[in-house]
């Protein structure tokens, strides 16, 4: 039995790591070609070291901070600040019981109204604009398949970029009767042709 | 019929889907243009070079792992490659029914641009010698501008082949792994074609050309997060037109398309909503990754190879709102839209 039959076992974990030296991690990679069982096992394990990963990042969801960046920036003073209002706040205070109080009182007012004016101009603005998108136009559904093959048609093939694969599309396959897809077109290469999948499984 | 007549006329039909396959690409001069990263390795440079011309002289087959730390996948690849032809990959199935395949036909100028566009965007340095499948091997560093590493590559030192790839998050966690296992050397036919489909069409666009479309207000930047525009071309589309672009750094390609119109409802089912990159999008399940947006008027489709980092940065630098109005415009229109409804006599 060569190092490539031999099942893994916890080579696997360190191969996921990026541990495993050389000659073993090739010896391993071999064995996951050709065992269904321990390359589910390597995803896995490549699964849960993202995850953990993920987990040593973490970061406030995108919708918290933006409604921390839409408070107002005024923070609460300092304790040391809200404990003893200083001189001249009092002085302020004492004030306020006075003959400038109605004076006072007409400035709030005033300042109310314009606060429910600037309010409403925003509110307005604000529907007008979400009301003023552009015309609709023609719905669209992006034919994102063909656009893969696309990708691939320009960016494929090129030795320091991984290759791009494309979905291969369902055949109909008459033998199974209407309304079902046999395997992908894939065509076995038979000297002068290409044997269509259909013809391949037809043939003795 | 000889064995020997069948291998060339099996070679003979690669070439033939190689000119079925081919698309007539037209480069831009931005992304083919620029000097190499100061402190880059001229020695690692030329290794990288000599992987590019070992595609071009040597014939092979093998078996291509490819790991994503990033969504936990493996693939597995059946690979045959002829040299000035192509090369087939065919997805490896556990019921012998593979779904995904390609075939890449070889063009002489894309590697050398990707490799320029690799050497502009990065530090290249000499690594270690090392073993990699069982074969002695050179390996090529690539470096950010911060001095952290993006790709390691590990050069055979007796073909050139490149046998291994690795690219590296810059918080240095290996998020994609490629290897060749199984490497055989010497012609040989595949087994398998993928069946062709249509080749890429539509018409390549010169610099002028895109000059015009940005001015009608098409999303058509000359970098994206720091990838180049390295083609970029019209794919014919019912009535309207779709923008294919097409950008990279040397390791990853994105490719963006654009199309007039509003995203489909129907279109999403087989998506899921994300946020990408701090923006709201639609993603397909599978590699390359695949992602759809709509902005006002125009719909978004990102389909690439690269790294989650990346693809945030793309995705960020791409439009998401209005991209030609003003602000002032759409309340223009907005209120005119309010005073039509309440107008008895509009």
């Amino acid at each position: 039995m060569t190092g490539a039959d031999r099942h893994p076992g916890d080579r696997l974990a360190a191969l996921a790591d990026g541990r495993l030296p050389e000659p073993e991690r090739s010896h391993v990679l071999s064995h996951l070609t050709g065992c269904s069982g321990c390359r589910g096992d390597y995803d896995a394990q490549v699964a849960m070291k993202g995850l953990l990963r993920a987990l040593d990042e973490p970061g406030a969801p995108v919708d918290l901070r933006a409604r921390l960046r839409g408070l107002p920036s005024a923070a609460p003073p300092p304790p040391s600040a809200q404990r003893r209002p200083s001189r001249s706040r009092r002085a302020a205070r004492a004030a306020g019981a006075g003959p400038g109080r109605a004076h006072r009182s007409r400035q709030h007012r005033v300042a109310r109204a314009g606060a429910g004016a600037m309010t409403f101009t925003v509110i307005a603005l604000a529907g007008a604009y979400a009301l003023g998108g552009a015309p609709a136009g023609e719905a669209v559904s992006p034919p994102v398949d063909r656009y893969v093959r696309e990708h691939a048609a320009v960016s494929g093939g090129l030795p320091f970029t991984e290759p791009v694969l494309w979905q291969l599309p369902a055949r109909s396959d008459p033998a199974s009767g209407p309304g079902s897809s046999a395997p992908p077109a894939l065509n076995p290469v038979s000297g002068l042709r290409v044997v269509p999948v259909g013809a391949a499984r037809g043939a003795p | 019929m000889t064995e020997r007549s069948s291998h060339g006329l099996r070679t003979g039909l690669v070439v033939a889907f190689a000119l079925v396959a081919s698309v007539g690409l037209v480069r831009s001069s931005d992304a083919a243009s620029g000097s190499p990263v100061p402190g880059s390795d001229p020695r690692a440079q030329a290794l990288l070079g000599r992987a590019v011309a070992a595609e071009e002289s040597t014939s092979y087959t093998a078996v291509e792992v490819m790991s994503a730390g990033d969504d936990g996948g493996s693939e597995i690849v059946h690979l045959t490659h002829l040299r000035g032809q192509g090369t087939v990959l065919v997805e490896d199935a556990d019921n012998g029914s593979p779904v995904r395949a390609a075939f890449a036909g070889d063009d002489s100028s894309r590697p050398n641009l990707l490799l320029a566009l690799l050497g502009r965007s990065y530090r290249l340095v000499l690594g270690d010698r090392a073993v990699v499948a069982g074969r002695p091997t050179q390996e090529v560093r690539a470096a950010r501008v911060d001095g952290t590493v993006a790709a390691r590559f590990w050069i055979d030192s007796a073909t050139g082949l490149l046998v291994r790839r690795d690219i590296v998050s810059r918080a240095g966690t290996v998020v994609r792994t490629s290897e060749l296992v199984q490497l055989t050397l010497g012609a040989a036919s595949p087994e398998h074609l993928p069946a062709m489909l249509p080749a890429a069409g539509g018409r390549a666009l010169a610099d002028g050309d895109l000059d015009d479309w940005r001015g009608r207000g098409w999303p058509c930047p000359r970098v994206l997060a720091g990838l180049s525009l390295f083609d970029a071309r019209t794919l014919p589309q019912s009535a309207d037109s779709v923008l294919h672009l097409s950008y990279s750094d040397g390791l990853s390609t994105v490719s963006v398309f654009v199309q007039p119109g509003r995203l489909d409802a129907a279109a999403l089912a087989a998506t899921t909503a994300a946020v990408v990159g701090g923006q709201q999008v639609r993603v397909r399940p599978g590699q390359p990754r695949q992602l759809i947006w709509a902005t006002d008027g125009y719909v978004v489709t990102v389909v690439t190879d690269a790294p989650d980092e990346t693809v945030d940065a793309v995705v960020a630098a791409l439009p998401h709102h209005a991209m030609s109005e003003t602000g002032w415009s759409r309340v223009e229109r907005g209120v005119a839209r309010v005073i039509s409804w309440v107008n008895p006599f509009g």
